[in-house]
């Protein structure tokens, strides 16, 4: 499933990002990495998703909804 | 200030947020601005330091969250450290947020600059359960940390102390830190095939060859034909053998090599309940409340600043009429005399008792809201509607500056990687009316037509924005990838707004008197040498004929090109009244000359940055888009209001 689509309060596993490079690039730098866990904190249904890479701390980043319907996830317990 | 080029220089680096430009203004006496949202330092703040009696060149470089960069801010900042002449870096790291500070502090060590490291925001992570320890992570990284909370100038002495050691030592060597072997392998060879030519760049071989392997764009054709063959093979071994480009395994090796030194360094109390401000955060960025919370937001900034502003201009009036009755006496004495000192007493009284009492809790309201961090939460809350328009939650940071000043907003535009939409970006800033623009609309809202008035001006022009948003970018396409940090909300520190609203009253008592002086004295000389006639009669056709305006208001415009507010002081002047209550103009007329103003031409200022920053072009757009709409806008009001 997407980002996008993904429950909110839930931890996640980024299995793929499908987008060109300079994007992936940039969310690398920022903490979203494949095969890691992300929990989506909030769903903005009129705007972007918000997610937090818990071994990043506390700081949340806001996510296109375009950008979270390329990311591909899967639920991670 | 001029700076001598024979000092060393020390950097500050980081990435956004960590505190850089408040550790900046610690260490220096100047007031850089400084912002919880990313992208504030845009420009190069530099200033001049003494650490025990030597002279050094300090620098507050953008934030940024690699050396790899992805805007025009973080290439800034890698431009300065490769090709300047860079003694130390003082790399801060927000204490919060280590395993992600440290994938850069890696980056930093590898270009070979002397470095320390400050482990900054103290306070924030003892609050929030994390603890660092100072000795193992000097263990682990092989240089200086020092802790500090620059917020409160902690630990700021042991931090020069340190610096001034290390910049005195001969040698320092830092930890090495080696990538997976067949990855280390193609960075050896890389640095030996470079270590065939001299480069006259700041930062080691070491640093260049993975530059070389990682990023290659940002090397000088030189350097990138000297290393495409190995770059190409070694792209394609990596993709092979990893599944990941060369890039990302690099950058995948780099992170593992933050957390794991983050996992040996940093112990995390566990917490029993979440602390009361992160619930508070839930609400401020619910998908239902978040928007209540907004719109109160905007409510309650709107009316203090009101409430404020009349309660401060009621305050001042008292002064200033007191000084006016000192020399009105002049009057049957000496007219002469008289009417100079009016006329420049009247641009003073002007701009102290009308502008200022409005400037000055709109600037003190809006920065204790931006080191709360709530900025961000906006631009997330509106990024739908911003799509609509054809930007992204991006342009919200520079949008939202805008409001106190197109200049910084211009600045901060470059936080937007995409070129086109930073320029569409950057084009409609100068229509945001800025604190110059919505003291002169508080004030005359005030004095004549009602606070009610100012909301729908403000309403107006953000629909006139959105649509011109929306023209410009049909021919843009679309935008994808917002991508911000929300950073930490937190509990502001009451000094830093009491300190901006002060550097912001300096500037206004410096340069904004003194044009209005200037302005007052030339405005009584062209009156005087009946000048003013042909200037009014030229403006004319615009003023009168089409907007339905008194002729003498002419002249004024002249003076709100040079700065916004001169246009309210110079309309007193100009028709002659003492204060706006009396303005001889029906409030119609008013709000038709207040759109005008509002929108019809960037200031000096602003058109100086436009041009710095992209080019005659975007200045010559910006202020024919500005011009059609001031006039359009003028009419619609004119139209509906008569
Ligand atoms: N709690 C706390 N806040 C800080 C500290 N240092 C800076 N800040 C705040 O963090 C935010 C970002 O600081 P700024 O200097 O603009 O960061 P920059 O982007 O690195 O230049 C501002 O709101 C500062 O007031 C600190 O030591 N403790
Ligand atoms: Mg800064």
């Amino acid at each position: 499933m997407t980002l996008s689509e993904a429950q909110t309060k839930t931890n996640l596993k980024i299995t793929y990002i499908e987008s060109d490079d300079d994007i992936r690039r940039k969310l690398l730098s920022m903490g979203i990495h494949i095969n890691e866990l992300l929990i989506k904190v909030n769903d903005n249904k009129f705007g972007p998703v918000l997610v937090l890479n818990p071994l990043y701390g506390l700081t949340k980043l806001a996510l296109d909804r375009e950008l979270a319907e390329k990311i591909q996830v899967e639920y991670e317990n | 200030m001029k700076i001598n080029d024979k000092l060393r220089t020390i950097a500050i680096v980081g990435q956004p947020n960590a505190g850089k430009s408040t550790l900046f203004n610690v260490l220096s006496d100047t007031k850089a601005s400084t912002s919880n949202f990313a992208g504030t330092t845009v420009d190069l703040k530099q200033t001049i330091i003494n650490i025990y009696n030597e002279s050094f060149r300090l620098i507050d470089l953008p934030g940024s969250y690699s050396l790899n960069p992805n805007d025009k801010a973080e290439q800034v900042t890698l431009d300065y450290i490769m090709n300047e002449q860079v003694d130390l870096i003082i790399n801060l790291i927000d204490s919060t947020l280590l395993s992600r500070s440290l994938v850069m502090t890696v980056e930093l060590i590898e270009t070979g600059i002397p470095m320390i490291v400050g482990l900054n925001m103290l306070d924030e992570s003892m609050a929030h359960g994390i603890f660092i320890n100072k000795q193992l992570l000097e263990q682990e990284l092989r240089i200086p940390v020092i802790p500090i909370t620059a917020i409160f100038g902690k630990g700021v002495k042991n931090l020069i102390d340190e610096c001034s050691k290390l910049l005195s030592a001969s040698n320092h060597n830092p930890a090495k830190f080696d990538y997976s072997a067949h990855l280390e392998n193609f960075v050896v060879e890389t640095e030996s095939i470079l270590a065939t030519k001299t480069s006259n760049l700041n930062v080691s071989d070491r640093f260049l060859a993975i530059k070389a392997l990682e990023y290659p764009v940002i090397l000088g054709s030189d350097l990138r034909n000297l290393t495409s063959s190995i770059n190409k093979i070694a792209s394609e071994q990596i993709l092979k053998d990893h599944k990941f480009d060369i890039f990302e395994s690099i950058s995948y090796e780099r992170h593992h090599i933050a957390i794991k030194i983050t996992d040996k360094v940093q112990t995390l109390k566990s917490r029993h309940e979440r602390p009361l401000i992160e619930k508070l955060d839930d609400w401020l960025l619910h998908p239902f409340w978040g928007y209540v919370f907004l719109l109160l937001y905007f409510i309650l900034q709107f009316s203090l600043i009101f409430i404020l502003g009349d309660i401060i201009s009621k305050i001042i009036e008292v002064p200033l009429d007191f000084v006016e009755s000192l020399y009105t006496p002049l009057k049957l004495n000496s007219p002469f005399l008289y009417y100079m000192t009016n006329g420049i007493y009247q641009g003073i009284e002007g701009a102290i008792g009308v502008v200022l009492p409005y400037l000055l809790p709109l600037v003190l309201i809006t920065s204790f809201f931006e080191e709360t961090g709530y900025i961000s939460r906006v631009a997330f809350l509106i990024d739908g509607f911003m799509h609509k328009i054809g930007l992204h939650g991006k342009s919200v940071v520079p949008f939202i500056l805008g409001f106190g000043c197109s200049v910084p907003a211009i600045y901060a535009t470059r936080i937007i990687e995409n070129k086109i939409e930073r320029k569409i970006t950057a084009s409609l800033i100068p229509l945001i009316p800025c604190s110059a623009r919505i003291s002169v609309i508080f004030a005359l809202a005030a004095a004549r037509t009602g606070p009610l008035w100012t909301v729908l001006i403000f309403f107006y022009v953000i629909i006139i924005i959105a649509i011109v948003g929306k023209i410009i970018s049909k021919f843009s396409g679309k935008p994808i990838g917002l991508i911000l940090e929300i950073p930490n909300l937190k509990i502001p520190s009451l000094k830093i707004p009491f300190q901006k609203t002060k550097t912001k009253l300096m500037e206004f008592i410096r340069v904004a008197l003194l044009y209005l002086v200037l302005g007052s004295f030339i405005m009584g000389m062209t009156e005087y040498l009946n000048l003013t006639i042909y200037i009014n009669k030229f403006f004319s056709p615009l003023v009168s004929t089409i907007l339905g305006l008194p002729e003498q208001l002419g002249s004024t415009l002249i003076f709100g090109f040079l700065r916004k507010e001169l246009v309210i002081v110079m309309m007193t002047q100009a028709l002659g009244i003492s204060s706006l209550d009396v303005l001889p103009m029906t409030n119609a007329q008013i709000l038709t000359f207040t759109i005008f103003v509002t929108l019809y031409l960037p200031c000096l200022s602003t058109m100086l940055v436009l041009k710095r920053e992209f080019g005659r072009s975007v200045i010559l757009f910006s202020s024919t888009i500005s011009i059609i709409l001031a006039f359009l806008s003028a009419l619609v009001f004119k139209f509906i209001l008569t």
